[in-house]
């Protein structure tokens, strides 16, 4: 059901915006409208079916915990109570 | 993009101020809380100190590239590629931000008002007005900012007035009793949550009609901004004490629940709530419109109109993919501070000293 409705948006969002772009031939913003909302949309989806996308958020944590523990450790930084 | 808007020096000053107080104000208080105990208003005090240097940072990078926006500057100075490749990083940046705004909204709104009300409701709705806002552009949110801070004043000179009488200042002693290691920790995110965020503003800079006020608006509004953050924090830490501000995961709101005046005036905390929403709601929607100006630059679009209605389906998508329950989204209070001190003074250092080191030759003649 949901899915219908992702899709519903996703059409209306597409008549809306790009019968503009087209007539104005640009074709790059409308590569790029097709991908952010491919993105979206797709996302939005793999949500709804419970698809076990990953966690962006994940990501950065590999990237920044590092750097966390690094500047903590060199400067001395600690906590008084945990959470 | 041709026909550039311009806001003056004032609503610049506006725009740093709703940056700074914008969703720190309700969840930062239990941040340095946690780190620092009932230390927290040193590292309030302290973040105020390190801001002040961030700012001056950032209006330096401002001055630099005057006329051009921080995207087009890491371009000329690292390179269409490396600096493209910066630019990426700002971009999913501003674009995770966004959607943890959104998220923080959400969650307060599904745990403190509307239990009942499935989560991906109040960030549709609250996407909607953000994509609005977008839309309209950057003279518009400017414009709503300085519409609505007579409110947002009154309503913190309500807030800290009512609550001055119930300061007890037992909670805040032993002063430094761990030493100086978690007051520095505290003073991290306190640092980071208010000021280092404010590089989005580096993207609104070029739009700033009067340049030579830029440094001066700068520092005015990020400097009210952090003495109300602090003002917050202090009074978090003086009237619920450091276990119960660490352990809230809203410890203002808690606080507004507690202003209680001749037992007549009584759980104004919707007051709190509200300014909240108005500075979060600023904040989203200037971080958003950064989105799509990196984005038009980057891509060197004709216009970024068009990409308003589809990004905003990937920004409540990704709003509630980027943390499963509300303890995950907690969690990143311990590393994001520390992305946005990578990607907010980090890159604006590497720009300072590769400008620096390849010379005069890059600085603009004229500062439109």
């Amino acid at each position: 059901m949901a899915i219908v409705g992702i899709a519903a948006i996703a059409a209306c969002i597409c008549v809306l915006e790009v019968p503009r772009m087209w007539r104005s031939r640009q074709w790059k913003e409308l590569g790029l409208f097709g991908f952010l909302l491919a993105l979206g949309t797709g996302i939005s989806v793999g949500i709804d079916l419970d698809a076990g996308l990953p966690n962006p958020m994940d990501w950065l944590a590999a990237i920044f915990r590092p750097i966390e523990n690094l500047a903590e450790t060199t400067f001395g930084l600690r906590r008084v109570n945990e959470g | 993009m041709k026909n550039l808007v311009l806001i003056n020096g004032r609503q610049f000053a506006l725009l740093a101020i709703y940056i700074t107080i914008g969703d720190t104000i309700l969840i930062l208080p239990a941040v340095p809380a946690q780190a620092a105990g009932r230390d927290a208003w040193i590292s309030a005090l302290l973040g105020i100190v390190f801001g002040i240097g961030v700012v001056l940072l950032y209006s330096t990078v401002g001055k630099r590239n005057a006329g051009r926006t921080f995207v087009d500057y890491a371009e000329t100075v690292l390179g269409r590629w490396l600096g493209g490749a910066v630019a990426c990083a700002f971009l999913g940046y501003i674009f995770l931000s966004s959607a943890a705004h959104v998220r923080e909204i959400g969650d307060f709104m599904t745990t403190q008002m509307m239990p009942e009300t499935p989560i991906h409701a109040i960030h549709i709705f609250y996407a909607a007005v953000v994509l609005l806002a977008v839309y309209l552009g950057l003279e518009c949110i400017a414009r709503t900012s300085e519409f609505f801070f007579p409110v947002l004043i009154l309503f913190l000179i309500v807030f800290v007035l009512f609550l001055v009488p119930s300061i007890e200042t037992s909670n805040l002693l032993p002063v430094m009793e761990n030493g100086l290691g978690p007051v520095m920790q505290g003073a991290v995110s306190t640092t980071a949550y208010p000021f280092a965020e404010l590089s989005v503003l580096l993207m609104v800079i070029p739009h700033v009609k009067n340049s030579g006020a830029i440094r001066g608006s700068f520092l005015k509004g990020a400097l009210f901004g952090g003495v109300v953050i602090a003002l917050i924090i202090f009074l978090s830490i003086s009237i619920l004490g450091q276990d119960l501000a660490a352990r809230n995961m809203y410890p203002s709101y808690a606080l507004a629940k507690k202003i209680d005046v001749g037992q007549f005036l009584q759980r104004i905390e919707v007051i709190l709530a509200f300014m909240w929403l108005l500075t979060s709601f600023i904040k989203t929607s200037l971080y958003f419109y950064v989105f799509h100006m990196t984005l038009a630059h980057l891509f060197r679009l004709q216009q970024y109109r068009s990409m308003v209605l589809p990004s905003g389906v990937l920004l409540v998508a990704m709003s509630v993919l980027i943390s499963p329950n509300i303890n995950h989204f907690q969690q990143m209070n311990d590393y994001w501070p520390y992305m946005d001190l990578t990607l907010g003074v980090g890159t604006s250092l590497l720009l300072l000293a590769v400008g620096f080191i390849r010379g005069g030759s890059l600085s603009p003649k004229q500062g439109t």
